[in-house]
């Protein structure tokens, strides 16, 4: 009984890093089909070398395990290296702020790296990320800040956006 | 220079009176100008972005927002709307008119809400054709070019023994393809469309009334390549099927000169079978309106309009995909509104204060209301400054309120674009500002300036859907836009006249713009124009383009600045007959002026070279 009122405070002081494994997949899952929608010279990396997505969070050991789940995955006709909270970001190609990230401003943003940056948090655009992941009438969607963009030297291709127009 | 319009303020006034920034391209301008479609005509206007697509298609818009179908821009022909409520633009390959017999364009920049209704929020061009006193006769000519490849147009017109006048056209074109902007291959988009149409213009004896009936056919086919998003690798050749007809009716009563009734009823209908959708659209609109001077110093406009519009949207599935499907795929909808427009003379000829207000019931966003208020000045004669903050409104069109368009494949999962039976009016205000001249008869000088606040422009939301990613829309989106427009002419001496325009502009998203539709205004754009009559029958024409760049690097709309000169030469043999040669694009062998258009490839557009006989009878 003790023990139960001890795990239930736990996850109530521990707050934000309970596991919610799903739709840390689905996003995980959607950075993977939206990276093919970036034009074909990027990651400016061989052929060879893997793509490396950096991965941020206080995460407990299920939601990591998610993340890492994901390791080895072919995506752009290379395989990927997920990374979580790495000391040195200088070889991520991508960077992702999950919600369970405590700390992100000081990152961004990243002009001429060639870095994607990306962000489950509030504002993420606004201080200079370029994808911003929100949730609106229980959708997971998503936002470009396409002038971040354009400053981080990753360029879109034209699919993506035309989707809008006539 | 000081011609009589209509469009401004739905009834006559001199185009310098008016209290709106107005161009008119005249007839003697679409001649000279040497080109062989009523796009190619628009370049000239200031504050006209024209960017030719393909080979029959081309996106233009007045102050921003360019597409394919600009919708915040309203075209129409005598007074019928040439726009298609599927997507509020233009087939502008279906108002292929006798250019011989137009008898001027009027093109009004800025809010025309208050006035014409819904979708006039950057400006109105209205094609007036000749009435059919003015068309008496034979006319007869032949093109032939590398990319015109074949115009025929003959015409005749003649009276009646009652005194009326009628007019009967057909004209036959064809024209050639483009070249694909990524490899320069032949892109197969060409063209060919055939016409015939009419006018009466019935003679009222002993009354200054009026009364015409009017009407054209049009067959035609259009062909394009198609990459699809299951398979872009394949190349899918398709034609698409052309047909359309209508028929305008207007009558004038003339009461007195302080009141008048206009009546116009008019019947329209096209049908257009592309590879993924084959749609029709109905249309019929009356449109009453009362002119009515109460006072002395007022002067009243006032009307009402009704239209009902059913169209059908069949969809098409290609390799077992249906891309572009509609909810419903028929609909019936109905637009009502009431305007009025009340104009003071407050000082005598000097100072004049115009309201009005259209208020408007639409099937999809039920009321709206588009006011005007608006000042003229004239400080002395042949000067005119004026000023006017208006309303207006962009109505939600068929394809936001219910369209679901497949964007990629992903095995058998699909992205989708997709409509919002939610979807609101655009609103937008404007303020506005000009200042017209014309302090000899051969000189005139017009600049305007204007500030539009936008809100509730439409927005792409990006979400998650089995894996790909889909898109819908909503009004999230602001912006703001400013810019302003010189035109002068000219006239050197009775041998050389020159015009020059000028316009520049800047559109601004709040929101980083989802659309990017800041990015297809070029800031800058200029056009000069010479008409020279080197002798009674020699003449030689010029216009100098130069459009800015579409500085978006990000999506498929990313076009260079290009300088585009086409020139005119043109021999009348004798009082019946004229020969012409005309190069357009001449500086440039080819380039780019627009992006793709659905579900297509980029196209550049080339030189054209091409003679013209024409022979009157």
């Amino acid at each position: 009984m003790r023990i139960l009122l001890i795990i239930i405070l736990l996850r109530f002081f521990v707050g934000a890093s309970y596991a919610c494994t799903e739709e840390d997949a689905i996003k995980m899952s959607f950075i993977f089909r939206f990276v093919e929608f970036i034009d074909s010279k990027w990651p400016k990396t061989d052929a060879q070398q893997a793509i490396k997505l950096c991965v941020f969070g206080d995460f407990d050991e299920e939601t990591k395990n998610t993340y890492l789940g994901f390791a080895g995955k072919n995506v752009l006709n290379k395989k990927s290296a997920i990374i979580p909270n790495p000391k040195n970001i200088t070889n991520c190609n991508i960077l992702y702020f999950t919600k369970y990230a405590k700390s992100y401003k000081e990152f961004l943003p990243r002009d001429e790296s060639n870095i994607l940056t990306i962000g489950d948090i509030p504002y993420f655009n606004h201080e200079g990320g370029i994808i911003e992941f929100y949730n609106h009438r229980n959708k997971i969607r998503f936002r470009i800040n396409e002038a971040q963009a354009i400053k981080s030297q990753i360029q879109f291709n034209a699919k993506l956006l035309e989707m809008g127009s006539n | 220079m000081n011609v009589t319009i209509t469009t401004a303020s739905k009834q006559e006034e001199k185009s310098f009176e008016s209290d709106a920034a107005v161009y008119v391209i005249t007839s003697e301008d679409i001649r000279r100008s040497g080109a062989t479609a009523i796009p190619e005509v628009l370049r000239m206007a200031p504050g006209v972005q024209v960017a030719r697509i393909d080979s029959d298609k081309w996106a233009v818009s007045i102050r921003g927002f360019n597409d394919r179908f600009s919708d915040k821009l309203l075209v129409l022909v005598d007074g019928r709307s040439a726009y298609v409520p599927l997507f509020s633009g233009v087939y502008w390959n279906s108002i292929d008119y006798l250019l011989h017999d137009i008898d001027r364009i009027e093109v009004i920049r800025g809010s025309g809400g208050a006035v014409w209704g819904a979708n006039a929020v950057n400006g109105v061009i209205n094609i007036i054709t000749k009435h059919a006193k003015d068309t008496q006769g034979g006319y007869v000519s032949l093109t032939h070019g590398n990319v015109e490849k074949f115009i025929a147009e003959t015409r005749y017109g003649g009276t009646t023994k009652a005194g009326d006048h009628y007019s009967i056209y057909a004209k036959s074109a064809r024209r050639g393809d483009m070249k694909n902007l990524a490899d320069n291959t032949d892109s197969s988009d060409d063209w060919e469309m055939n016409r015939v149409g009419f006018k009466y213009n019935k003679n009222i004896k002993q009354s200054e009334d009026s009364l015409s009936i009017q009407g054209d056919i049009y067959d035609g086919k259009s062909n394009q390549l198609y990459y699809f998003p299951k398979d872009v690798t394949q190349e899918v050749s398709s034609e698409a099927d052309i047909i359309g007809g209508n028929i305008v009716t207007k009558y004038n009563k003339v009461f007195s000169d302080d009141s008048k009734l206009d009546v116009q009823f008019y019947i329209d209908y096209d049908s257009r079978n592309i590879t993924y959708l084959d749609r029709s659209n109905r249309t019929i609109d009356i449109d009453i309106q009362h002119y009515y001077r109460y006072h002395s110093q007022n002067e009243l406009l006032y009307g009402f309009e009704y239209r009902n519009v059913h169209d059908n949207l069949r969809k098409n599935s290609i390799d077992g995909v249906e891309y572009l499907v509609f909810d419903p795929d028929k609909l019936t909808f109905e637009i009502a509104d009431f305007f009025f427009q009340n104009k003071t003379e407050i000082l005598p000829k000097k100072l004049f204060f115009t309201l009005g207000s259209k208020f408007s019931y639409n099937d999809f966003t039920h009321f709206s209301v588009q006011p005007t208020a608006r000042l003229s000045y004239f400080p002395k004669e042949n000067h005119h400054i004026w000023g006017a903050i208006s309303k207006s409104v962009r109505t939600p069109t068929r394809w936001e309120d219910g369209m679901t368009r497949v964007t990629s494949v992903n095995g058998a999962n699909l992205g989708t674009l997709s409509g919002n039976k939610q979807y609101d009016d655009e609103e937008t205000v404007s303020y506005e500002i000009g200042y017209k001249a014309q302090p000899m008869d051969r000189f005139l000088f017009d600049v305007t300036a204007f500030y539009n606040d936008y809100k509730n422009l439409r927005n792409l939301l990006y979400s998650s859907c089995s894996g790909e990613i889909c898109t819908d829309i909503d009004n999230s989106e602001d912006g703001e836009s400013y810019g302003g427009e010189i035109t002068s002419n000219l006239d050197v001496n009775d041998q050389l006249r020159l015009a020059i325009s000028y316009s520049f502009m800047r559109l601004i998203m709040t929101d980083g713009g989802a659309e990017y539709a800041e990015n297809r205004v070029p800031r800058n754009q200029v056009s000069l124009k010479s008409y020279y009559s080197i002798s009674r029958n020699l003449q030689w024409d010029n216009i100098l383009y130069f459009v800015d760049n579409l500085t978006d690097t990000s999506r498929s709309v990313d076009v260079d600045a290009y300088t585009r000169l086409d020139t005119r030469i043109a021999y009348s043999i004798n009082d019946n007959m004229a020969v012409s040669l005309v190069g357009q694009n001449l500086t440039d062998h080819y380039h780019q002026e627009f992006g793709a258009s659905l579900y297509s490839k980029t196209r550049e557009i080339g030189r054209s070279i091409f003679a013209k006989v024409e022979y009157e009878f």
